[in-house]
């Protein structure tokens, strides 16, 4: 009997490696592991990001690429959740609440050979706030970093901060290996905003102790991550992990159903309708912190006529967010202001129904002074947020805007030039779409007025004293009932007046071969691709 | 002459009822806007994705308009499109062949070398280059279109303005005592014309192509003018439905080949050599 299993057993094998070998590329999202046997992840997105630079890097997938690549001292397990010990053991606040010591684990390496200490911690972080780049301002409420031992860190506050164990999730606070980046030009100094000149290196090497290491960066087409064998902790499935930059979710369906990639991660709401027999897909919904929002200069000079608040005010009333909410599909939802609806203290959102109110808008626009109208530009970057084309959504804001009277020309151009005037606050009217930096209501502070999103609209904190001063307070206060009343009344503020009307929270639609698993969604990271592996 | 050349040949009467076709569409549409049977800019988010039917002939798009009001009113933007490229490309060319060929010499040779180095890129490349550096727009990309074609017409010209200088007219006029600008316009030029029209003519099918192309890229007219090339872009996103990027393809194609096949049988009428063929 044992002799009949052990000849069927042949047979089968037989028979499946025929399959196998009949199956060609064709089937290659079946089986994970490629030609030489190196096990290899292929996802597909629609990428943004400019550097990998973890000092410099801010965009929405930069910790998709980073979080795995650069330990930092606490991590998220779960969205939203209180954050995890990354490379920290154990953490202790002191009573004034000002500063805070960590301990390391021990016999950490960076994935170059050298040991990982307290030294690289600060010196990280110290690189990343003098580096001055987008996201520096992380750090703006650290006084200063001690080292007292090779395993203790301690960061002294400027001021009581809520939020600070969430911002050390974040690449800035990823940990560098200084010995290797300062071979490569890389300084802490002050003047590092000029001095340091390893911006490029850091694209297309890493000098990390995560799970992997970036192996090789071809802007536009792909980033290969390969294993970090110095890795301190349990290491992860695949020895490689491709991140293919195709834009268009109708290329990344395809090319998932025909098996060449394992996950395809922009896709729309209408793709995934598509897809819902077929086999071997499993599909994933999750409610996204992305953002899309309406930018209105504050500065006559810039915005013109839009700089006026009830021009502003106007455009908020007349757009049509049920119809908006049609385009960017199922799921998606429009909060009354730049907080997402998930975290603490966020309003509930609006009603699409009621939320468009043209009567009133063009009373506004009366009291304006602009009662026939004005034209302006509108634009937008070539790109799919969530699975939603940019250009598309714009029209229909064209078309909502016309109702009173403001003629719209849409301006597209790529993100890489179009990120550019939109950091600096130059332009008039634009969309633009905004992922949460960590999972805290205070990261959307950025959005007030004086703080650094809001100066990209040119809105300035004298503009709305009551409103950037209530910003300030909420940041820093630690109680929780009256941080959900200060959020709650900031919201409101920011119905009333504000350069941002927030069009969309999406909801995330993607998919994956279904013979892989731990790809949950993340809003932080998107997938945390160490836990990625087959079934 | 034009029903005689028809009657014998197939494709030029193809071409021409085609071109003629879109012309007229493109003429009407802009005359009476009211004939197509939605707005090309009315949006109807109840009825997006709709599949060709009787109330929508070529189906809808991402934000419900009628696909093929779209494509009639983008009928107007191909043909001006390869129009003024063709008019424009050809008119430097002329001038700018015309001047290098009847000087000569040491102008002649800088004059042709500066052409060739432009011929020397690879044209959609560099009207790429041009369109994207200057920012999509209508006007750039047309530039960027007259940039890339008009060396085409100056070899030309200017081989016909060398190969036509050395006639006794030209001569004779010389000797009358005519000026410069007179025997290159009034002798020269007139005499020269022939080959760079049916140049034109060829050009004009693959002109409107490569603007479609720009305007794929998204390098044409931002959105939401009805470019053909755009609205395939628009049909490659939304590639479930077939029918967004189909048709306004199909516009694409047939007024291609229409002008190609007039332009092919026109140089055969005027080519000696084939035009028994005829």
């Amino acid at each position: 009997m044992r002799k009949n299993y052990g000849i069927l057993l042949a047979l089968l094998t037989v028979v499946l490696l025929f399959a196998a070998g009949c199956g060609g590329s064709k089937d290659a999202g079946t089986k994970p592991e490629a030609a030489d046997g190196t096990k290899q992840l292929i996802m597909a997105l629609d990428p943004d990001y400019e550097t990998f630079d973890p000092g410099l890097a801010y965009e929405v997938y930069a910790l998709l690429v980073l979080h795995p690549v650069y330990d930092t001292l606490m991590q998220f397990e779960d969205n939203l959740d209180a954050p995890i010990y990354g490379i920290a053991e154990s953490h202790e606040l002191s009573k004034d609440g000002l500063s805070y010591t960590f301990k390391l684990r021990k016999g950490i390496k960076f994935a170059g050979g050298n040991a990982l200490t307290s030294q690289d911690v600060k010196w990280s972080a110290e690189r990343s706030m003098n580096l001055k780049g987008n996201g520096a301002f992380l750090a703006d409420g650290i006084k200063s970093i001690e080292t007292p031992d090779s395993d203790t860190v301690v960061f002294n506050l400027k001021g009581q901060d809520a939020s600070f164990l969430t911002k050390l999730t974040y690449n800035a606070f990823g940990v560098i290996d200084s010995k290797v980046a300062m071979e490569n030009e890389a300084t802490n100094a002050v003047d590092a905003n000029t001095a340091d000149k390893a911006k490029l290196w850091f694209d297309t090497h890493s000098a990390g102790s995560g799970p992997y290491v970036i192996e090789s960066y071809t802007p536009k087409v792909e980033v290969v991550l390969a294993r970090n064998k110095n890795y301190w902790g349990k290491a992860p499935y695949y020895d490689k992990v491709v991140l293919k930059a195709i834009s268009d979710p109708g290329t990344q369906l395809m090319m998932l159903e025909k098996g060449d990639i394992d996950i395809a991660f922009n896709l729309g709401p209408e793709h995934v309708k598509q897809i819902q027999d077929k086999p071997g897909i499993e599909i994933k919904k999750a409610q996204s912190m992305t953002l899309t929002f309406l930018l209105m200069n504050r500065d006559p000079k810039i915005g013109g006529p839009i700089a006026n608040p009830d021009v502003q005010k106007a455009i908020r009333l007349v757009l049509d967010y049920q119809g908006m909410q049609t385009i960017a599909g199922e799921g998606s939802i429009t909060p009354v202001a730049p907080f997402q609806v998930g975290f603490l203290g966020t309003l509930p959102p609006r009603d699409p129904k009621t939320a468009q109110n043209i009567e009133k808008a063009k009373e506004l626009m009366k009291k304006a002074g602009y009662e026939k109208g004005f034209k302006t530009t509108l634009e937008v970057a070539t790109l799919a947020v969530e699975g939603m084309d940019l250009p598309t959504l714009a029209q229909k804001i064209q078309n909502d805007l016309l109702q009173i009277g403001i003629e719209t020309e849409i301006k597209t151009s790529d993100i890489m030039v179009a990120l550019d005037p939109y950091r600096k606050g130059t332009q008039a009217l634009s969309l633009w779409y905004w992922g949460p930096d960590y999972p805290d209501p205070n990261t959307q502070l950025a959005f007030l007025p004086g703080n650094p999103v809001g100066l990209r609209a040119n809105w300035t904190a004298d503009m709305n004293p009551e409103l950037a001063e209530l910003g300030k307070k909420a940041a820093v206060e630690v109680d929780k009932a009256t941080r959900v009343k200060n959020l709650e009344e900031i919201q409101k503020m920011m119905d009333e007046d504000s350069a941002f009307d927030v069009l969309l929270q999406h909801a995330r639609h993607y998919a994956t071969r279904d013979n892989i698993q731990g790809t949950d969604y993340i809003d932080l990271y998107k997938i945390d691709l160490k836990d990625v592996s087959a079934k | 002459m034009l029903l005689r050349i028809m009657k014998n040949n197939l494709l030029f009467s193809i071409g021409i009822i085609v071109c003629a076709l879109w012309i007229l569409i493109a003429i009407v549409t802009v005359l009476v806007p009211s004939i197509t049977p939605y707005s090309y800019l009315a949006q109807d988010l109840a009825n997006r994705f709709q599949a060709p039917s009787s109330a929508h002939w070529f189906g809808t798009d991402s934000i419900g308009r009628d696909v093929f009001s779209r494509v009639l009113v983008g009928s107007r933007i191909s043909l001006i499109a390869g129009l003024i490229t063709i008019a424009l490309a050809s008119l430097m060319g002329m001038i700018y062949g015309g001047i290098a060929g009847y000087i000569g010499g040491l102008t002649d040779e800088i004059m042709m070398r500066i052409s060739e180095m432009v011929m020397a890129f690879p044209g959609i490349i560099l009207a790429m280059t041009i369109a994207a550096a200057l920012g999509p727009s209508l006007h750039n990309t047309l530039l960027a279109m007259v940039i890339i074609w008009w060396p085409n017409y100056a070899r030309v010209m200017r081989s016909m303005v060398i190969a036509n200088k050395e006639n006794e007219y030209v001569e004779a006029a010389k000797s009358l005592g005519a000026s410069h600008f007179r025997i290159f316009f009034n002798e020269i030029m007139p005499n020269s014309l022939g080959p760079v029209l049916v140049l034109a003519t060829l050009d004009f099918g693959n002109a409107i192509l490569l603007f479609s192309g720009l305007s794929f890229l998204g390098l044409g007219s931002p959105p939401p003018t009805p470019e053909w090339g755009a609205m395939v872009a628009d049909g490659v996103l939304n590639f479930n439905y077939w029918w967004i990027g189909t048709f306004p393809g199909l516009a694409i194609l047939t007024m291609s080949v229409g002008t190609n096949f007039i332009g092919d049988s026109l140089r055969d009428f005027l080519d000696p050599r084939l035009r028994k063929e005829i």
